[in-house]
């Protein structure tokens, strides 16, 4: 199952439109889109218009792989899970949203092998048709400064989202003993352990 | 005995909250609130105090006025001792509102702002106790300063 989501906060109706008109093309019934409040109902997939956490998470581990707006939360989890992602960025001109960001976060994380990226619709029917070839990556157990990153506290507790990592430990223990003391860390830890290029994540 | 550390962990949704919480062995020992805009990701925090806000973006500038009573009140409410934020809108009213309380505060820019800082991260600077960016290339000697990613 191919799944489609905009996220939470706002439609994206010119992605869901495109993979509709994909999708009436390949008769592919393995697809299913979460396309936000209000979006443009597709003709030719299931769809819901928001989904909750915990089925979020489930339908999330039963994709075989992932069709997102360029939004971070959607990028993390693919990473998370070793989804194959494909992003197309909202644009801030359509008022998809508040700017170009998502364009940079895509044209970043593609840079660095994790995401493959339609910048624009008229690519997406050639990188769905090309799904095979999109990248297989997870996330790192290194943080970018060169620290392993510790596996999440809560395993096995109950929460709705499995968090299947932390943040780097340096920046947990800065942060750890700012909040408890408001000790600042000093210049000299704004310094990080120079990775070899293009190892990091 | 002394009294446990009040935390505010506040932000948006998507991926503000995503990595909030990949933020949350930080808080293990204090007393945490989160907030966030969306009441679903209680979920995410079962065992924790959580409040949610309205959502609000500054193209809607009346619910950003209702987004910041909510935070004023939630301020009031919880007197946090630290207000941790990994932006936007509802962090930096958050912090804003939370020095004046006599919070101290700590903004993480989003990993998703790859080229720059995000316009709230750039005006939650000079207000801000510790001002942080998860690119290295992004810090400034003044601020923002990199201690490592949420990733």
């Amino acid at each position: 199952m191919i799944f489609v989501t905009v996220g939470a906060q706002m439609p994206f109706d010119r992605l869901v439109r495109a993979v509709d008109a994909w999708a009436a093309r390949c008769g592919n019934g393995g697809v299913f889109a979460q396309i936000g409040r209000g979006g443009y109902r597709p003709a030719h997939l299931r769809y819901v218009e928001f989904l909750e956490p915990r089925a979020f998470w489930t339908t999330f581990t039963n994709a075989s792989a992932i069709v997102a707006h360029a939004g971070m939360g959607t990028i993390i989890s693919a990473l998370e899970l070793g989804k194959p992602i494909l992003v197309m960025p909202r644009r801030g001109d359509l008022a998809e949203t508040r700017n170009d960001h998502q364009l940079a976060t895509a044209q970043r994380f593609r840079e660095l092998g994790l995401v493959e990226v339609a910048f624009h619709e008229s690519e997406l029917p050639d990188r769905l048709d090309q799904l095979a070839r999109w990248p297989r990556p997870g996330l790192s157990d290194h943080c970018i400064c060169g620290r392993v990153l510790a596996g999440c506290p809560h395993a096995g507790a109950a929460c709705a989202t499995p968090h299947l990592g932390t943040a780097c430990p340096h920046l947990l223990a800065t942060l750890r003993g700012f909040v408890t003391t408001g000790a600042l860390p000093s210049p000299a830890s704004d310094t990080m352990t120079p990775r070899p290029t293009g190892q990091w994540l | 005995m002394p009294t446990a550390t009040r935390v505010l962990a506040i932000s948006s949704g998507g991926g503000h909250w995503v990595q909030l919480l990949r933020l949350r062995p930080a808080f293990q020992g204090t007393l945490v609130t989160y907030v966030t805009v969306n009441r679903a990701y209680q979920a995410d925090v079962p065992d924790e105090r959580f409040y949610w806000i309205v959502d609000a973006t500054r193209w809607n500038k009346l619910r950003l006025v209702w987004m910041a009573l909510q935070i004023a009140w939630i301020l009031l409410r919880v007197r946090p001792h630290a207000v941790v934020s990994t932006g936007a809108a509802p962090g930096y009213f958050a912090i804003r509102l939370g020095k004046l309380l006599g919070a101290r505060t700590v903004w993480i820019d989003s990993v998703a702002n790859v080229e720059q800082l995000s316009l709230t991260g750039q005006m939650v600077g000079r207000h801000t106790d510790l001002w942080l960016t998860q690119w290295p290339h992004l810090a400034r000697p003044g601020g923002p300063h990199f201690m490592g990613g949420t990733l």
